[in-house]
């Protein structure tokens, strides 16, 4: 072996024990830190009341969110999977169960979803909703969430049926049918990247683009296995990596059953009709609640899910009934549902120009989208009224 | 990765838990670091002190564009370069040598293979500091040149041409020691 390569050898060996007592010592004086850092909390009783009730109301509109989230990954499938790709996709096609990462938003700093799926059934956990379990059933359209949390468990089953039924059906089979559908389709060629490195291992790479979608697909240039999927939907963006295939997942890990210990409740959330109504509420959470009177400067998914732990102590804090407080938690939510759904449907072109915009300003549109079918453009303006406009009428 | 997410989350919320975890989680690896930045356990344990204290206090506005390790490795190093300077001397030596040893099955003795780490340390601590502190990162602290790079805010090939130059004079230093 060469010097050099012993001397690093030598050097990966380093090792220091910690002194017991400076480690004890380290670690009060760490949370006595984070503990005098902590903010006041203005809602008092209040809050923590709210706090009991929401959280996992909030939350498990968040988890619907992300079975959305799964419908968009499949949709864009369905658009650009092609016969050249037919060695990189042929581990889904035969996996019998898949694990992976998804991240939304940046990378570095987007949230990150981790789903096991094994049939129909999908196991999920959230980065940011740290003491939640979700499993989703999508070919019987349900999903069972289960809430720990200062040593109280709660089981919830929601209703996904509606918008959220037939995207979902049985994400495997889905996804098969659909790579298999195309197999035979020559029609579209992706672009074939050059070779590079991801977590030290050459990969090889596909791109495809068209209107509204880009994806990028890289897979282990020995193993072919994919390794991580890059994908632009829209006005989000989402990576997919740390594929396993055929791990096993056991019956229980995806039961719809709840489990021992647990309080069952049954969610009354209506995913079925979100409507234009529910953004422009969202709008208003999103400029009298979370801000000061002003609107975001993004409006995608990763803004609505990083903002919902503020969203329990920013309307924690109102002196409002605490009816008041859920449905305004429910209409933020079902407002990043409505742009979602939007995106995945394909519906005319929308904008979001609320950047910099004040709450109230008539005369300053914020957001503007063209539904399905329609030859004019709903416009939100900044007081939240709304008005139909003609193509070549629209703010520049 | 995905664990890492979930601290960072639950540390901006708050939660002591997710401040300890980070703590338990990397701890030991900043230890091994800063103690082999500056060549004394002892400065090394008060400059983590001081660091996880300050991390403690500003956990809810952490904002990360990396990873978790290399953005504590980073800071780390930067408070092991900041006690050098106030300093303004090259380590003296270890201290507590005892304390210092392998991580891996050692194939030769215990007190041997102590005894070639101990060597090394004391050849480490003759490099200049940029040199040392990329040979240290780089093959201790696993970060990437380009990460390095950043946090000494000169070229990806600056960093490597340090890491050489490390490496070349640590042989020199271990001339005849390193030999297995």
């Amino acid at each position: 072996m060469k010097p050099e390569k012993m001397i690093e050898n030598l050097i990966e060996q380093i090792d220091v024990t910690p002194d017991e007592a400076k480690h004890r010592n380290t670690l009060d004086a760490m949370l006595k830190a984070q503990a005098d850092s902590e903010p006041t909390a203005s809602g008092g009783t209040h809050l923590s009341i709210w706090r009991t009730i929401m959280k996992t109301r909030l939350t498990q509109f968040t988890a619907a969110a992300a079975v959305l989230i799964v419908i968009a990954v499949v949709a864009t499938q369905l658009t650009f999977v092609t016969p050249t790709f037919a060695q990189i996709v042929e581990p889904i096609l035969n996996a019998k169960t898949i694990a992976f990462d998804m991240t939304i938003g940046p990378e570095a700093s987007g949230i990150v979803m981790h789903d096991r799926v094994k049939g129909s059934r999908i196991r999920r956990t959230v980065s940011n909703l740290p003491d939640q379990v979700m499993i989703v059933d999508t070919e019987g359209s349900k999903m069972l969430t289960l809430v720990e949390k200062n040593g109280t468990k709660t089981a919830t089953y929601i209703d996904t049926k509606g918008p959220l039924q037939e995207g979902t059906k049985n994400f495997l089979a889905f996804i098969r049918e659909v790579i298999i559908k195309i197999k035979d389709h020559p029609g579209f060629k992706p672009t074939s990247l050059d070779k590079q490195e991801i977590d030290g291992r050459k990969v090889i790479g596909y791109a495809a683009d068209s209107d509204t979608e880009h994806v990028k697909v890289w897979a282990d240039a020995e193993t072919l296995l994919p390794m991580r999927v890059e994908l632009g939907v829209g006005q989000e963006a989402y990576v997919i990596k740390n594929f396993e295939f055929n791990i096993p997942i056991s019956d229980e890990e995806v039961s719809m059953e709840v489990p021992g210990g647990y309080t069952v409740k049954q969610s009354d959330f209506d995913f079925s009709n979100i409507t234009e109504e529910n953004l422009v509420e969202s709008l208003r959470v999103w400029a009298t609640v979370l801000l000061d009177n002003r609107f975001p400067d993004k409006l995608n998914t990763p803004a609505y899910m990083d903002q919902v732990p503020n969203l329990e102590q920013k309307i924690g804090a109102l002196d409002i009934p605490e009816k008041e407080m859920e449905q305004m938690g429910v209409n933020f939510i079902q407002g990043m549902l409505f742009l979602q759904s939007f995106e995945l449907r394909h519906e005319g072109p929308w904008h979001y120009a609320g950047k910099g915009a004040k709450f109230g300003s008539a005369d300053t549109p914020v957001l503007w989208y063209q539904p399905a079918g329609s030859q004019t453009y709903r416009v939100i303006y900044g007081d939240l009224t709304i008005k139909d406009v003609a193509p070549e009428d629209l703010p520049q | 990765m995905f664990e890492d997410k979930q601290l960072i989350w639950n540390l901006r919320n708050g939660s002591p838990e997710a401040l300890g975890g980070i703590y338990e989680k990397y701890h030991g690896y900043l230890l091994t670091l800063a103690t082999a930045l500056l060549n004394d356990v002892n400065t090394a344990e008060d400059a983590i002190h001081d660091f996880f204290v300050s991390f403690a206090r500003t956990g809810r506005t952490l904002k990360l564009e990396g990873s978790l390790k290399a953005y504590l490795a980073t800071c780390v190093a930067n408070r092991a370069r900041d006690r050098l300077r106030a300093a303004k001397r090259q380590p003296a030596g270890l201290e507590r040598a005892e304390s210092i040893g392998s991580t891996a099955d050692c194939p030769a003795s215990t007190a041997v293979c102590n005894e070639t780490l101990r060597q090394l340390n004391g050849a480490l601590a003759q490099l200049p500091y940029e040199q040392r502190e990329v040979v240290i990162l780089h093959t201790r602290g696993r970060m990437k040149f380009k990460t390095i790079a950043a946090h000494q805010n000169v070229s990806t090939q600056t960093v490597q041409s340090r890491y050489r130059y490390g490496l070349e004079k640590l042989r020199t230093l271990l001339n005849g020691q390193v030999t297995k």
